[in-house]
């Protein structure tokens, strides 16, 4: 189910969480709402759920207008950061919540619902743990049980709100993978909200990037990444060298420290002198941390180990820096 | 109040001893418990040696007076309508307090905090007050025939008051604690309001519910002050246990006196009995669900 927002605006007293947002997510895809923490991603999420009211603007299921539906009658799944899951109850009577509250008319009876239950418990891989409580599970094992408590009512619209954001860094790639692989076999909208860049990148199809309140970009991973929008988007997707120096007024240079290219004689034309001021050799990239000699700027670089060594550049050296690729925008910004 | 909250955690941090000298803590423990001999446990046992002092036989006798029987008729009556009255409204109060945001809502806070900080004589005075002969609302009771003063519903609606916050107060720490998103969740799934309240809510707040319920409990059938200002005591049909225990001694009837009044001291006994099961249950739920995850 397509999900749509038109010119959603929501305030906190003061505070504005959402300021005139509109966006259409597809059908059937994965998107990410990336942002950083007050950026309105997870307001926005509340209000497509129905569990927070907007201010002004309108939310579309299908093209229907839903925004005066309750959040009973929206079906959709919700996932919450910190699993939300009924302390009293057992992992199966968790996931068995959404049908024995149904009405009468339409309710399974108890088989079909067991039968329903162990199901989606085999399909998050915990059938093992029915009769647990959720107290005596991991962190990883209960978001599991959320998210098969929030498939059990065939929701047409999965939201997860900062899903792995509790959970340690092992369990947290892992446990975003497997959710990439459950979308590709269930195929059920769904919208995950995440302050992490990595994440957002690795499971999305789309990524939407929030900031202040507003969407700065939509695009697919590569797009976002490669041709990112605005400075912002620029800067929030990974480290950043940027260079005032630029042509024109106004202009701001940026290039990622990957893309900064290190040399011993000044064999470029646009190659500046730089001083090494830290070096930082763990794992296969080497960070560079140089300071521009003109400007007294700092610059920071990542290179491979091998071209480290073929450098064999030590901390106090002077050495020519260029950029292989540097992007710029007109734009009366400052990060 | 303390709340259950707070009061388990403290159960739950077992620091080691501290490095003062032996005798120090000697010295400490040693007066905290004569201080406690004196004060509490020689007037328990008084209550019981008084009301014995004459026999089994007599101390019995004592509950064969009809207006013994009443006066406890009476406070069982008063509990069970102020307990029930005071669990609907703790709840409901409690649950808007912690679980929405609202204007006025510090207001309510203090309100609730009301009984509590005034003195139980002038919880009673004020229902004098505005349901008296010579109250606001007096001439017009009068004239449809309805008696509050001097009489039970007066006794009620003074207990009410003054056992009020108990529920609400109890519940209020626990209920913010636990937050809102069991119930967001639930309704997500499709529950109405009331399968929210009854299946996810209630079962969360179960036992600092009981908690608040024996305290208010134990605080309904004991009231002295304010009940005695509404009560008139008219022997046989508006005295309380406490109100009883009072005249009897008046009347130099000692070892009634204190065979009524041992009823109400083995209240006091059974109540805190319970509540140290029901703070250990509670304890055991609560410290099973904050039990460290294993991977």
């Amino acid at each position: 189910m397509s999900i749509e927002v038109q010119h959603i605006t929501k305030r906190f007293g003061s505070f504005t969480a959402l300021d005139d947002v509109s966006v259409r997510f597809p059908s059937g895809q994965l998107v990410g709402l990336l942002g950083p923490s007050g950026s309105g991603k997870t307001t926005l999420l509340r209000i497509i759920a129905g569990l927070e009211r907007a201010d002004s603007g309108s939310v579309l299921f299908e093209g229907e207008d839903a925004t005066q539906r309750s959040a009973r009658d929206r079906r959709v799944g919700f996932v919450f950061q910190h699993y939300a899951l009924f302390r009293h109850m057992t992992v199966f009577d968790n996931v068995a919540f959404g049908l024995r509250v149904k009405p009468r008319a339409i309710r399974p009876s108890e088989a079909e619902i067991r039968e329903r239950v162990m199901k989606l418990l085999g399909l998050v891989q915990l059938d093992w743990l029915a009769d647990r409580l959720p107290s005596q599970l991991s962190g990883g094992q209960r978001q599991r049980v959320a998210l098969a408590r929030a498939l059990a009512v065939e929701p047409k619209v999965l939201l997860l709100d900062e899903p792995f954001g509790a959970l340690d860094a092992k369990v947290r790639k892992e446990l975003r993978r497997w959710l990439r692989r459950l979308h590709d076999e269930i195929h059920v909208t769904s919208l995950f909200v995440t302050h992490d860049v990595e994440e957002a990148l690795e499971v999305s199809d789309q990524v939407v990037v929030m900031n202040n309140a507003r969407i700065e970009q939509i695009g697919t991973p590569d797009e976002v990444y490669e041709h990112p929008a605005s400075p912002f988007v620029y800067d929030f997707l990974g480290s950043t060298n940027r260079f005032t120096a630029a042509p024109r007024d106004g202009a701001v240079a940026f290039s990622r420290p990957h893309d900064i290219e290190i040399s011993r004689s000044r064999d470029h034309a646009d190659a500046i002198p730089a001083r090494v001021t830290h070096l930082h050799a763990i794992g296969p990239i080497v960070r560079v941390e140089l300071s521009d000699i003109a400007s007294g700027q700092p610059i920071e670089a990542e290179l491979s180990k091998q071209r480290f060594r073929e450098l064999a550049l030590r901390e106090g050296e002077t050495v020519h820096v260029h950029t292989r690729n540097a992007r710029v925008f007109v734009e009366d910004y400052s990060i | 109040m303390a709340g259950i909250v707070s009061r388990l955690s403290h159960r739950g941090a077992r620091r080691p001893g501290t490095t003062d000298p032996a005798w120090v803590r000697w010295a400490l423990t040693a007066t905290a418990l004569l201080f406690l001999a004196v004060m509490l446990f020689v007037p328990l046992v008084a209550v019981f040696a008084e009301a014995l002092r004459k026999g089994v036989a007599a101390y019995l006798e004592s509950f064969g007076d009809p207006d013994a029987l009443a006066a406890i008729r009476l406070t069982l009556l008063t509990a069970a309508i102020a307990v029930p009255a005071n669990v609907v409204f703790g709840v409901a109060a409690a649950w808007a307090i912690a679980k929405f945001e609202f204007r006025g809502k510090n207001v309510l806070i203090t309100l609730i905090d009301l009984p509590f900080a005034v003195s139980p004589v002038v919880s009673g005075l004020i229902y004098v007050l505005v349901f008296g002969a010579q109250g606001w609302l007096g001439p017009w009771l009068m004239e449809h025939d309805i008696t509050i003063i001097f009489a039970v519903p007066g006794i009620v609606l003074a207990t009410v008051f003054v056992t009020f916050p108990f529920v609400a107060r109890e519940l209020i720490p626990l209920m913010q604690a636990q937050g809102t998103e069991e119930e967001e969740s639930a309704i997500v799934l499709g529950a109405n309001g009331w399968q929210t309240f009854w299946n996810v809510t209630l079962p969360n707040i179960k036992w600092g519910l009981l908690y608040g319920v024996i305290l208010c409990n134990a605080r309904a059938m004991g009231e002295f002050g304010a009940v005695s200002v509404v009560s008139g005591h008219i022997r046989g049909m508006t005295n309380t246990i406490p109100l009883h225990v009072e005249i009897l001694y008046n009347e130099y009837q000692f070892v009634a006196a204190f065979a009524v009044a041992s009823l109400l001291a083995l209240l006091a006994l059974l109540t805190l009995g319970i509540k140290n099961i029901v703070e250990w249950r509670a304890h055991t739920a609560l410290s099973a669900e904050t039990k460290p995850e294993s991977p």
